[in-house]
């Protein structure tokens, strides 16, 4: 089942239970549902997001970048994922998301470079793994 | 494994070195060229290891050539100086950098990039955003050309220049390639040209053909062939526009070289003969075998399992009893215990990216590990006289090593790395 919460004024974030549900063709979070949200709202506010489409990370305590989720059971091999993708598709406010893994086939799941710049330049992620984000390639926190 | 260490503090990101300069993109998003032949002219050594020390980090290419070599005391001579100088670290301060440094400024391509290249004085940066270009090296207060030129929107993730074309590896989209030469209307090429839509984030040269890596499938090489095409031989300049808003005479240089390019690839247009997949090369079965990687660099094809390197001679034009692909012998490499991230290859050897190390396996076959997950790290076996290079960025540098035995190797029964030109 769905939810649907208002995590900012007018803007609606909905959990899929496909990415929490061991769906063998998604991704899977592993950070709590409150988590995901907050995790959506910190991409908003750090302006991580366009009309249709958001990027973020999920910090622990002393803002260290965390894992949020694994790869699909259909994925070759399991990796751990770290990066938060949202999607706005219909563009009404309505998001979703789901952990995003740069290095699957479709390459769909790289952020922007305006997005690794950021994280770059505020070090959440070292240059090592903004790197191979950026080529595709396999990376671990 | 004798290798010369340079090593020059900083926070960087990616590295390139062109015609005596080395542009460094730095992790605050500018970049810096600094002069480096002025560079190393100014490293404080021993007068009697100045000479190989230039050989060894400006003038790589003269050796694989020089007749001197064929004296064996005079061989035996820079062998030993070589030798003297992998004993040694350079190490480079920072006020080296400040009285060699040629400009720094903002970096007006995307950043951070996925892979960078330099082909005729033009710098090449592909990205998630797809390719710019910009002249570079021509003007003092700016290395690069301030305003790059967008060249098409394909994302990328990986880039490699020559035969004036950009080759192309654009993940799921596939492999591509996009010629630098204009057309009669005298502008580049529209849009590049899909040359398979087979996954690949390596994209390699070998000879006018190509090699497509990819995590998603076993490789591919896409065969090419050279065919003359006489309409090419009116067009000159178009790909030097750009320089012609720089100040200096450079712009005549890369001129030349155009014309030369053109004149020595005899205005010829490649023509896309086959996709081979790299099964079918090795020979073996993609079902059967667990493989790790594989790449393919100018002659040589190689293929990286759990526990070896299988390598595959190319010939671009077998003659009588030659065949396009000869299985050379395999190379146990028993300390592979992770996955292989990416790979590239040189005239000295071969390099692995692990997730926490590089391994160089050398045209001697011995091996070397550098620990550490690099920022960064690249070869240049497209390059004139940086053949023997290897750019390791870490968090607090960049080191350059500069590998010197490959000059004494017998280029043609080699077995590992990119056979070398000695005539």
């Amino acid at each position: 089942m769905n939810t649907e919460f208002e995590v900012l004024p007018e803007i609606f974030y909905i959990h899929k239970s496909d990415h929490r549900s061991n769906s063998p063709d998604k991704s899977q979070w592993r950070i709590t549902p409150d988590e995901e949200k907050d995790c959506f709202t910190g991409a908003i506010k750090a302006k991580w997001t366009n009309s249709s489409c958001g990027w973020g990370l999920h910090f622990d305590d002393t803002a260290k970048v965390m894992y949020v989720g694994v790869t699909a059971k259909s994925n070759p091999e399991e990796r751990e994922l770290f990066i938060a993708k949202f999607v706005d598709s219909n563009e009404n406010s309505k998001w979703h998301g789901y952990p995003a893994d740069p290095c699957n086939e479709k390459q769909q799941d790289i952020p922007p470079e305006l997005i690794l710049n950021d994280w770059l330049a505020k070090k959440y992620l070292r240059p090592q793994i903004v790197r191979k984000i950026g080529k595709g390639q396999k990376c671990k926190l | 494994m004798q290798t010369l260490k340079v090593n020059i503090p900083g926070e960087y990101y990616d590295s390139q070195i062109y015609d005596g300069k080395l542009y460094l993109w730095q992790i605050d998003g500018s970049i810096l060229t600094l002069n480096w032949n002025k560079l190393v002219k100014g490293i404080k050594i021993s007068e009697n290891l100045r000479v190989p020390l230039y050989f060894a980090l400006i003038y790589g290419e003269n050796l694989y050539s020089n007749k001197l070599l064929q004296d064996s005391d005079i061989k035996d001579l820079l062998l030993y100086k070589f030798k003297q100088l992998s004993d040694i670290s350079i190490e480079i301060s920072k006020q080296d950098i400040i009285d060699s440094t040629i400009s720094q400024q903002d970096n007006p391509f995307p950043f951070p990039h996925a892979d960078s290249s330099i082909h005729y004085k033009t710098l090449y940066v592909g990205s998630q955003s797809g390719v710019s270009s910009s002249a570079c090296g021509a003007n003092k207060k700016e290395s690069i050309y301030p305003q790059p030129e967008k060249l098409f929107d394909l994302p990328v993730a990986s880039l490699s220049t020559s035969n004036l074309t950009l080759a192309l590896a654009a993940g799921h989209e596939g492999l591509f390639d996009y010629s630098l030469i204009p057309n009669s209307s005298n502008s580049k090429s529209i849009e590049p040209r899909c040359i398979s839509k087979n996954h690949s984030n390596l994209v390699r040269w070998m000879y006018a053909s190509l090699f497509g890596s990819s995590y998603f499938n076993n490789g591919y090489f896409a065969d090419f062939k050279s065919v003359k095409d006489k309409s090419k031989m009116k067009i000159l300049g178009g790909a030097t526009n750009q320089l012609s808003l720089f100040e200096n005479t450079d712009k005549e240089i890369a001129n030349i070289e155009y014309i030369d390019e053109q004149k020595n690839s005899k205005n010829s247009q490649r023509q896309l003969q086959n996709l081979f997949p790299s099964e079918e090369i090795f020979k073996v079965d993609a079902n059967r075998s667990k493989y790790r990687f594989t790449w393919g660099v100018q002659d040589k094809l190689c293929l990286v399992t759990e526990n070896s390197l299988r390598i595959t001679r190319y010939i671009p034009k077998p003659k009588n009893n030659e065949q396009k692909f000869t299985n050379l012998d395999s190379l146990k490499i028993e300390e592979l215990n992770n996955e292989i991230i990416s790979a590239d290859s040189s005239f000295f050897g071969i390099v692995l990216e692990q997730e926490d190390r590089l391994l160089v396996v050398n045209s001697l076959l011995e091996k070397k590990y550098f620990p550490g997950e690099p920022v960064n790290w690249r070869v240049f076996s497209k390059s004139r006289n940086y053949t023997n290079q290897l750019h390791i960025i870490y968090d607090n540098s960049l080191c350059i090593y500069s590998f010197n035995h490959d000059y004494f190797v017998n280029q043609q029964t080699k077995l590992v790395g990119i056979v070398a030109n000695t005539k």
